[in-house]
């Protein structure tokens, strides 16, 4: 008998989490869908010819790069034909093993120059600084291996213009990328960050390193992960977009006021999650300070990448960003119910904890709670095997609206195939892949628990 | 008790939540659908009326066919297009499409439109064809909350009557942070030096110090000696960082050696910057010392400017950089030189 009332308090606690955690998403979504719609209203307006010259915002482009002799070339030229008037591409090379820093000297002739390596931020030691002769706006550091954060700040020492953006070595911008993100530090003086969407590049056709045609991955792996990162950047990012408290701006696409990250010290060396780590250090920073700021996602500036194709690779990936999604607030733990800090440390946070943060522990434990109570026959089968349609209803329905929302504003899959490929994806991401994600997850959380190092390189995504 | 009802209400859940669901994929195949009829449709319209519109900006007034009520969002949109890429007199010729096909009431009865897309195009046409009648509605648009619609409607304004209009513009710029400074400074740039040095210069001496600094950033479109005198004033009189910056930002001609000796010196690291970067641009030999100085400075980005602009005011003898380099003692100097010219290849 009391084993039933611990069973049935269990899985109340478990429905009515559940229950939360779903008008959460709704919550996001529907936010994220007003903010979509209302971001593509003058779309027509900032198209027009004749609005772009001269008064533009430099831009230093941050490229570290580790063991990417595979891609390091194309994604180079890509960067080097983006569509923007000033900017200038730096390349860190963190120690790379393999031809990286070879291929680059002879592809781009870089020359070696006497660098002062000024050092505003503290990084491992420089080795190189390098110059290239055909393209003057060129420059590449070659440095002991330090990590992702580490080669950041050394690009950022580095760092001529007013605004930087950081771009993982295996992304492929569009070419009007720049100009779409720049946008928001236009429309107003106080933005300090933008992010961009991050879209899954397989089965793309690519040529002259730009994306030529957007087509869907052939494999499974990589389809659902197409609408699983719609569903985490319409839910993530745009969604709180309109409430001033993005949590985190991909670190494979980001722009930032170079000013402002100097002045919260650079990236953090001590986090696998260092891109979060630095929008919440920011937020912090600025709300302490009481300076108005803001930091927006737009989702029709696009950057695509590489993903994982097996299901180990994806694991390894999965454990490490809940890593870096616990360091970030652990580290960022004081700005949680400060009374400065507004929606951010009120709403916004404690959302993040309840329902990112702690999502798999819960989710296994509430599994099991379930299961065991189906076992020793307390739970009817039917409201066990109800439960779990309801979940994977609720998965379905989540994935559709981020999918719909893709169409609303982005329209990146033209043919009515694509999208029948994309709806089934969200169906059948819930038999098996979603489950793996939270054990990942899960195991994520313990690995922070117990304090294990992950290192940062380049995730062998095959 | 809880357990005994949730099959009935999991059941009566799962209908509502997968009727969502298929409402979604509806809505999504929908919107796919639409775009698709909107793709061939501006395509169409492309073919149709691209060689029309290529022809007139010419100054060919061929015949043109009737404009469908469905076609005319797009016909304004791609008119818009057309005349924002056109000046002088094949913006002129484009006007006399819309002469011919006479849909200025129509346009103009647009500005009152719900959709803001709508409205918007409507404004940027009666710009461009300077329609007088617009004028008033354009002036309350001019004070609409939403940025986009007011700096268009202000732009549309200066385009029909530029002399009452541009001041009213420059006024009520400092009080618009959110109007985008790429888009001001094309609209600005469109109009000539010619036409918004007195105004621009006017707006500058009446507005309040800690608002220059949104007028003084497009002094760079004016008449070099017509800004001169106001830029040297404000490079006398006042202290504030951002008027500096943009101040010294726009010098074109050589500045008093004691104001020069001040700005070199100030707190604000960027004003130094820019201080020494207008050495390069307008200093001379007696400069020198100051930049030598500045490759000193505590901030890394103020020494590297001073290193450039000693570089560009020395025009390249590599002999006399060699001499400079070799007579620094600071070791924070002599990097920073290095620096600069190993970058510039001239070490």
């Amino acid at each position: 008998m009391n084993m039933q009332i611990a069973l049935e308090i269990i899985s109340g606690f478990y429905i009515a989490y559940f229950i939360a955690i779903n008008l959460f998403y709704l919550f996001l979504n529907y936010s994220s869908m007003f903010y979509s719609a209302k971001k593509i209203q003058f779309n027509d307006f900032y198209d027009l010819p004749h609005f772009f010259e001269g008064f533009d915002l430099g831009i230093s482009i941050l490229v570290p790069a580790y063991n990417e002799a595979k891609t390091i070339v194309n994604s180079i030229n890509s960067i080097l034909n983006l569509e923007y008037p000033v900017y200038e591409v730096i390349v860190i090379n963190d120690g790379s093993t393999d031809e990286t820093l070879s291929l680059l000297i002879e592809k781009f002739e870089f020359f070696p120059f006497l660098a002062a390596n000024p050092q505003i931020l503290p990084t491992k030691t420089i080795q190189t600084t390098y110059v290239s002769k055909k393209y003057s706006n060129l420059k590449l550091i070659h440095k002991e291996n330090g990590g992702k954060s580490d080669s950041l700040n050394a690009g950022l020492s580095m760092a001529q213009h007013t605004l930087f953006c950081s771009i993982d070595a295996d992304s492929i911008l569009s070419r009007e990328s720049l100009k779409k993100t720049i946008q928001p530090f236009w429309e107003n003086p106080k933005t300090i960050a933008v992010g961009g969407m991050i879209c899954v590049a397989d089965g793309c056709q690519i040529e002259n390193s730009f994306i030529k045609k957007v087509d869907l991955p052939k494999q499974f792996l990589p389809l659902i992960q197409v609408v699983e990162y719609w569903r985490a950047f319409i839910f993530g990012r745009a969604g709180w977009t309109p409430f001033n408290t993005v949590p985190l701006i991909s670190g494979a696409f980001s722009l930032f006021k170079k000013q402002f990250v100097m002045e919260v010290g650079g990236y953090s060396t001590q986090t696998v999650g260092e891109d979060m780590e630095l929008v919440m250090r920011i937020h912090r920073h600025m709300r302490r300070h009481r300076i108005p700021y803001q930091i927006v996602f737009i989702p029709s500036s696009i950057c695509w990448t590489d993903s994982p194709k097996t299901w180990k690779a994806l694991g390894r990936q999965r454990i490490r960003w809940q890593r870096g999604l616990l360091e970030s607030l652990w580290m960022n733990k004081d700005l949680l119910f400060d009374w400065r800090g507004g929606i951010l440390s009120w709403f916004t946070m404690p959302c993040i904890i309840l329902f990112d943060a702690i999502e798999p522990l819960i989710q296994v434990l509430g599994h099991l709670s379930v299961l065991i109570g189906f076992f020793l026959g307390y739970f009817s089968f039917s409201t066990y095997l109800g439960f779990v349609a309801i979940i994977f209803s609720v998965g379905v329905f989540l994935s559709f609206n981020a999918l719909f929302i893709e169409e609303f504003s982005i329209h990146s899959y033209g043919r009515f195939s694509q999208f029948f490929k994309l709806f089934l994806a969200g169906i059948l991401e819930n038999f098996g892949f979603r489950q793996l994600n939270t054990l990942w997850r899960f195991i994520g959380f313990f690995g922070w628990v117990l304090g294990t190092r992950i290192k940062w390189g380049r995730l062998d995504l095959n | 008790m809880l357990i005994q009802e949730l099959p009935t209400i999991f059941s009566r859940f799962f209908l509502f939540i997968w009727s969502g669901s298929l409402f979604f994929v509806l809505l999504t195949y929908w919107l796919q659908i639409r775009y698709s009829i909107l793709k061939s449709k501006e395509s169409k319209f492309r073919k149709k009326w691209g060689p029309l519109f290529a022809s007139y900006s010419l100054g060919i007034f061929s015949d043109i066919p009737k404009l469908s009520h469905s076609n005319f969002d797009l016909f304004v949109r791609f008119w818009n297009h057309y005349q924002q890429s056109f000046r002088g007199d094949a913006s002129l010729n484009l006007n006399q499409l819309i002469d011919k096909l006479q849909i200025q009431k129509k346009i103009l009865k647009n500005l009152h439109s719900w959709s803001l897309k709508r409205k918007l195009d409507s404004i940027i046409a009666l710009g461009h064809l300077q329609e007088i009648n617009a004028q008033m509605t354009l002036q309350t648009l001019s004070q609409s909350k939403n940025p986009v619609i007011s700096l268009s409607a202000f732009h549309s304004l200066i385009q029909i009557n530029p002399s009452q209009a541009l001041p009213a513009f420059l006024t009520a710029l400092p009080q618009h942070p959110e109007w985008p400074e790429v888009i001001v400074g094309s609209i600005l740039k469109r109009l000539g030096a010619k036409l918004i040095s007195p105004a621009l210069l006017n707006a500058v001496r009446m507005v309040a110090e800690p608002h220059k600094a949104a007028l003084i950033r497009y002094l760079g479109l004016c008449s070099p000696e017509i800004v001169a005198p106001v830029i040297y004033q404000m490079l006398r009189d006042s202290n504030h960082p951002q008027t500096l910056e943009y101040s010294l930002k726009n010098l074109v001609f050589p500045l008093e050696q004691d104001v020069l000796d001040r700005l070199v010196k100030h707190p604000e690291y960027l004003v130094r910057k820019e201080a020494f970067s207008a050495i390069g641009r307008t200093g001379g030999s007696q400069d020198e010392t100051k930049l030598i100085d500045g490759m000193a400075d505590p901030k890394w980005d103020v020494r590297y400017q001073s290193a450039v602009s000693l570089v560009q005011l020395l025009d390249t003898s590599r002999e006399k950089l060699h001499k400079i380099l070799d007579s620094l003692t600071s070791n924070t100097a002599i990097k920073t030189f290095k620096h600069v010219l190993s970058e510039k290849q001239l070490i």
